[in-house]
């Protein structure tokens, strides 16, 4: 009984992921089950399904085309994002003359933005500005709050240093917003992914390779089982990332 | 595989220098200043389906876009980036005859003209829709509902629509349409085909086609056709390359001419392309599909080299008869 204890202690956190995904696989079924219709195939047919799509290459090509755009649509609005931020941070007035803009990029309809996007450029670039749009507020907002909230003491011993000067800056202001950013980070992933999808099925060229354009050609076919798989896939691929971040983060902390 | 618009047009451009060399030397020096008006590429864009098939050859040309979501292709028309633009006429001329913000495109062809049918789901053979029935149509206000409108104006209150031919065949093939079952749907090919051949679908083997809406509007009104798919090329270009645009039609004509008369090269063209999925991508239909509704001369897809009368059909639908403005000089 007490090696139980102990064994549910050591590994609560798994078990309850554990339990966590069957609840989701079993409501999914449940959902299938009920309405009965090629719309929401059973999670048997699906994970079978998905056996086949992992077989084919075409299926990492997708992969690696969203995760691609992601990683360059995050990376460039997080790096602007945050310079910005560290600035705006640093600098008040910037930080007020830049609320508007913020506010406005932050809560303009996504669709309706990149409706427009969509007529102006490229269909194939559509991706990037939406991810850009969806994750650089966030970026820019941990970056702000992060040193705004920094302990007073320590600004007030950044003053005797030159609190504006570049290396109050990098070695000590930033070092102490990363729990802030870090939230960001975790924030804006799944929502840049999720958006990213979105672009791509909107965005509709057939020929950019892309978990979005997957799931609308087999929307399209019509191929349910096939978006399905593509959606699972989707989610297994940021599940992965935040992991990846999770113990990069972990690690980082006990060093 | 990255072939090059202009050079496709380069082949008649050949052909037309050695006509025009045989006949004589001024016809030959006014050709060769002409000859620099054909030396552009053009952009093109398309919905994908039917349509597509009138440009095979420029499958994987990057100057040649095609787009799953129609709606992306008409906000093109607010905007000038591409040359000519392939989309429902009626749609399309709405948005060049728009009095606030006429677009700069005018009609140069007429390349599809029908391939729409109502079909049962589930019914007996020789069932007919009444104004009991569940009926599902795509396209509000564009071609298809026009038509529909004009064949059936008895079954339109209990007629609902989906957005696309897509969110049609999704409903052709599920039997459903918001947890109801479905009991007549209009649509088009090459989706018709998919989802009859479709034997995963919930409703394999129950599909019946009860109208080829082509032959119900020739019986009312006498029109082979209607103006489904047009070509419309961006005037300013025109202006400055007519020849060249005039070459891109001669090629779209023989396009459309060998999809009709000779699928088979069509089919071999696709399955030069790529695989089904990148052909589906692409075009909206792989070379089975295409093969499918255009055997024997079927002309599924409704293809044709112009021949359709624009305004006696808007005079049909109820529609004022559009201007001459509207018009290519081009147009056939």
């Amino acid at each position: 009984m007490k090696s139980l204890g102990a064994f549910w202690k050591q590994y609560y956190k798994v078990i309850l992921v554990t339990f966590g995904i069957v609840f989701v696989v079993a409501l999914w079924w449940f959902l299938s089950w009920i309405v009965q219709t090629a719309l929401i195939p059973s999670p048997l047919v699906t994970f079978a399904n998905l056996g086949i799509l992992l077989s084919e290459s075409s299926t990492y090509e997708n992969l690696f085309g969203s995760l691609g755009r992601l990683v360059v649509g995050f990376s460039l609005s997080f790096i602007l994002g945050s310079l910005l931020g560290i600035f705006a941070g640093v600098y008040k007035k910037v930080q007020y003359f830049l609320k508007p803009l913020m506010m406005t990029i932050r809560t303009l309809p996504t669709a309706a933005v990149m409706l427009i996007f969509l007529a102006l450029f490229r269909f194939s670039n559509a991706p990037y500005y939406i991810v850009f749009l969806v994750v650089f507020p966030i970026s820019y907002e941990s970056m702000v709050t992060g040193i705004n909230h920094i302990d007073e003491g320590i600004k007030d011993s950044l003053k005797i240093e030159g609190e504006k000067k570049l290396k109050s800056i990098l070695k000590v202001r930033v070092p102490l917003t990363a729990p802030y950013v870090v939230l960001g980070i975790f924030q804006s992933l799944g929502l840049g992914m999720k958006v990213e999808i979105m672009s791509e099925i909107l965005a509709g060229d057939g020929r950019m390779n892309g978990i979005g354009t997957a799931i609308k050609l087999a929307y399209d076919a019509p191929k349910y089982v096939d978006m399905y798989g593509y959606g699972i896939l989707a989610i297994v691929l940021i599940a992965l990332i935040e992991l990846a971040l999770y113990f990069a983060k972990k690690y980082v902390s006990s060093r | 595989m990255n072939t090059n618009i202009k050079k496709i047009l380069g082949l008649p451009l050949v052909a037309l220098l050695i006509t025009s060399c045989g006949v004589t030397s001024s016809s030959s020096s006014s050709f060769s200043s002409s000859s620099e008006n054909t030396d552009y590429d053009f952009s093109i864009i398309s919905p994908t389906g039917a349509p597509t098939a009138a440009f095979y050859q420029f499958a994987a040309s990057d100057d040649f876009t095609t787009n799953s979501t129609a709606t992306n292709v008409a906000a093109q028309f607010a905007t000038t980036n591409y040359d000519v633009i392939v989309f429902d006429s009626l749609k399309g001329i709405n948005q060049i005859t728009n009095a606030d913000t006429p677009s700069p495109y005018k009609l140069a062809r007429i390349i599809t003209k029908g391939n729409y049918y109502l079909v049962s789901i589930d019914k007996p053979e020789g069932s007919e829709p009444t104004s009991t029935d569940l009926i599902v149509n795509f396209g509000q206000n564009g071609t298809p509902d026009t038509i529909y409108k004009a064949l059936y104006p008895d079954l339109v209150d209990n007629t609902v629509y989906v957005t696309s031919v897509s969110d049609a065949l999704t409903v052709l093939v599920n039997g459903t349409y918001n947890q109801d079952a479905v009991d007549y749907v209009f649509i088009a090919q090459p989706a018709l085909y998919n989802a009859m051949n479709n034997t995963s679908a919930a409703t394999y083997g129950k599909i019946k086609i009860v109208a080829d809406i082509q032959q119900s509007w020739f019986d009312l009104t006498g029109q082979n056709g209607f103006p489904q798919a047009g070509v419309f090329v961006r005037n300013d270009v025109y202006a400055v390359h007519p020849i060249a645009f005039s070459y891109l039609l001669d090629t779209i004509d023989e396009a459309i001419e060998t999809s009709i008369d000779d699928p088979n090269t069509v089919v071999h063209a696709l399955n030069d392309y790529g695989t089904t999925t990148e052909q589906l991508a692409r075009f909206g239909f792989n070379s089975t599909m295409f093969a499918g509704v255009q055997a024997d001369g079927a002309n599924g897809l409704g293809l044709t080299v112009g021949g359709i009368d624009v305004n006696a059909y808007y005079t049909s639908v109820g529609l004022s008869a559009v201007s001459e403005d509207v018009f290519l000089d081009l147009y056939l």
